[in-house]
């Protein structure tokens, strides 16, 4: 299926705006820029519903081929023009239906193709209207956004299983996995990492290690070009959901000061962000039919990331809160330098391609 | 001819994976007629969405290696269900895990202890 073009251009477009404000909102949090409008407050919401509910809407869209199924990124890209304009009540409802729109594409994934790994996609997909719920119920966003997190991890973890399935995991791993992703959802649904944080700790790291040892990044990290950048990425990432654990137990949000913004951005910006900058190269032109391409030069804002979150981790455990600023501003030179490099490869094309 | 064409369709790669789509077994049909060639993909997941994008870049591959004059049509069996069986053994043996040290000493051991 192919997008019409005013579709793309509407999605690239909410997406975008939903980026930036979700960004600047970021700044605002920490006193660099004025807040506009309710940005700051929102920051969560918008990059974790806005931008990323958007994006995952959009890839099971596509892979599911029909035009109806546009429709839950539609939805999800409305709520997320509203959430910029200031409409944050008006907004939940559409991520809801969004979400369950999502959960109905992956479930009908799951009844063409039951295995673990469309079952846990669904599973995740779930996590998403589940924390809009919440959120609409009067819990905060500080709660809701560990749910929603969870809703990308799990996505991230089903997609990385999906891509295992060569490496052949053995029934007992598989088992082990199940059992990881059900304590996962257990601690989440006693209210950690808030209230206690230990079960939660235990069960990511568990998942970071399961990933490390049963993904194919291990291998294709041996490889050349694309797959062996994507690779290095995925391990720094499952890197980062590790210390993101050992976070939850050493500095438990309910307790440390600035344990809350240390794991959350090391799920969010070192685990996710890397997952986007490892496979935005062969997702955008998949999805949104942009003509971008992997060039090595990635490395450099690949790098500058990785570089960011773990200054941002330290500073937090030092409660240096005043220099969070230069992590956060690290974070967006990373961001605005991956996306103007991808984009530049769509302007300056090779004059041999294939004379590698 | 028709060696000329899985050669052609050897050079795309399923660009995740790093894997050319030969090799993974996704090419599930290839019919040469009149002036035509009809090419059916499969894909490894209904939940990815490379699909249209891999099979524009085969169509685009074996376009450049039959030549001009041959219509090429490339199309994706959305029914179609892959399993690793399916990627030739050289690529599974590259990708299944050699069992450690560790695991070969506790079978070992586990052997002994039963008898075996």
């Amino acid at each position: 299926m192919k997008l019409t073009p005013f579709l793309r251009i509407a999605l690239a477009v909410a997406a975008a705006a939903s980026l930036i404000a979700g960004l600047t909102g970021g700044l605002a949090r920490l006193g660099v820029v004025a807040p506009v409008g309710d940005t700051a407050d929102m920051h969560g919401a918008i990059m974790a519903s806005g931008f990323f509910g958007t994006l995952i809407s959009l890839e099971r869209a596509v892979a599911d081929g029909r035009l109806a199924a546009l429709l839950v990124p539609a939805i999800s890209a409305a709520g997320a023009v509203l959430l910029l304009s200031g409409y944050a009540e008006a907004t939940a409802p559409l991520f809801l239906v969004a979400g369950l729109g999502l959960t109905l594409l992956t479930g009908l994934a799951t009844w063409k193709l039951p295995t673990l790994f469309t079952g846990l996609m669904t599973a995740a997909a779930a996590l998403w209207p589940l924390g809009t719920l919440f959120w609409m119920l009067g819990r905060t966003l500080p709660e809701v956004g560990y749910v929603w997190l969870g809703f990308l991890i799990l996505t991230v973890v089903a997609e990385r299983i999906e891509l295992s399935r060569l490496l052949r995991p053995t029934l007992a791993a598989r088992g082990l996995l199940v059992l990881l992703v059900a304590l996962f959802a257990l601690a989440l649904g006693l209210g950690q990492p808030w209230n206690g944080s230990t079960l939660l700790s235990v069960a990511l790291a568990g998942i970071a290690l399961w990933l490390l040892r049963e993904d194919i990044a291990l291998r294709t990290v041996r490889t050349k070009g694309f797959a062996r950048f994507s690779a290095l990425l995925l391990i720094c990432g499952y890197g980062w959901l590790i210390v993101a654990a050992a976070n939850l137990t050493l500095l438990p949000p309910g307790e440390a000061l600035y344990g809350h913004d240390a794991a959350i951005h090391a799920i969010a910006v070192g685990f996710i962000l890397s997952m986007v900058f490892a496979h935005a190269p062969i997702i955008l032109p998949a999805v949104a039919g942009a003509p971008v391409r992997y060039v090595p030069i990635l490395y450099l804002p690949a790098a500058l990331l990785q570089l960011a979150i773990g200054l941002r981790i330290a500073f937090d455990a030092m409660e240096a809160t005043e220099r969070l600023h230069c992590a956060a501003w690290l974070t967006i030179a990373a961001i605005v330098a991956y996306v103007g490099l991808l984009l530049g490869t769509m302007v300056v094309r090779p004059k041999a391609l294939h004379a590698q | 001819m028709k060696s000329e064409i899985l050669a052609a369709l050897a050079t795309v790669d399923d660009p995740e994976l790093g894997i050319d789509i030969v090799s993974l077994g996704l090419v599930r049909r290839l019919d040469i007629g009149e002036g035509s060639v009809t090419i059916e993909l499969m894909m490894t997941t209904p939940t990815c969405p490379l699909g249209s994008l891999i099979a524009e870049n085969a169509r685009a591959a074996v376009e450049r290696a039959v030549g001009a004059g041959w219509t090429v049509s490339v199309t994706i069996d959305k029914a179609a269900v892959w399993s690793p069986e399916l990627a030739d053994p050289t690529v599974r043996s590259r990708f299944e895990r050699q069992p450690s040290r560790f695991e070969a000493a506790v079978s070992k051991f586990a052997a002994g202890l039963f008898g075996r």
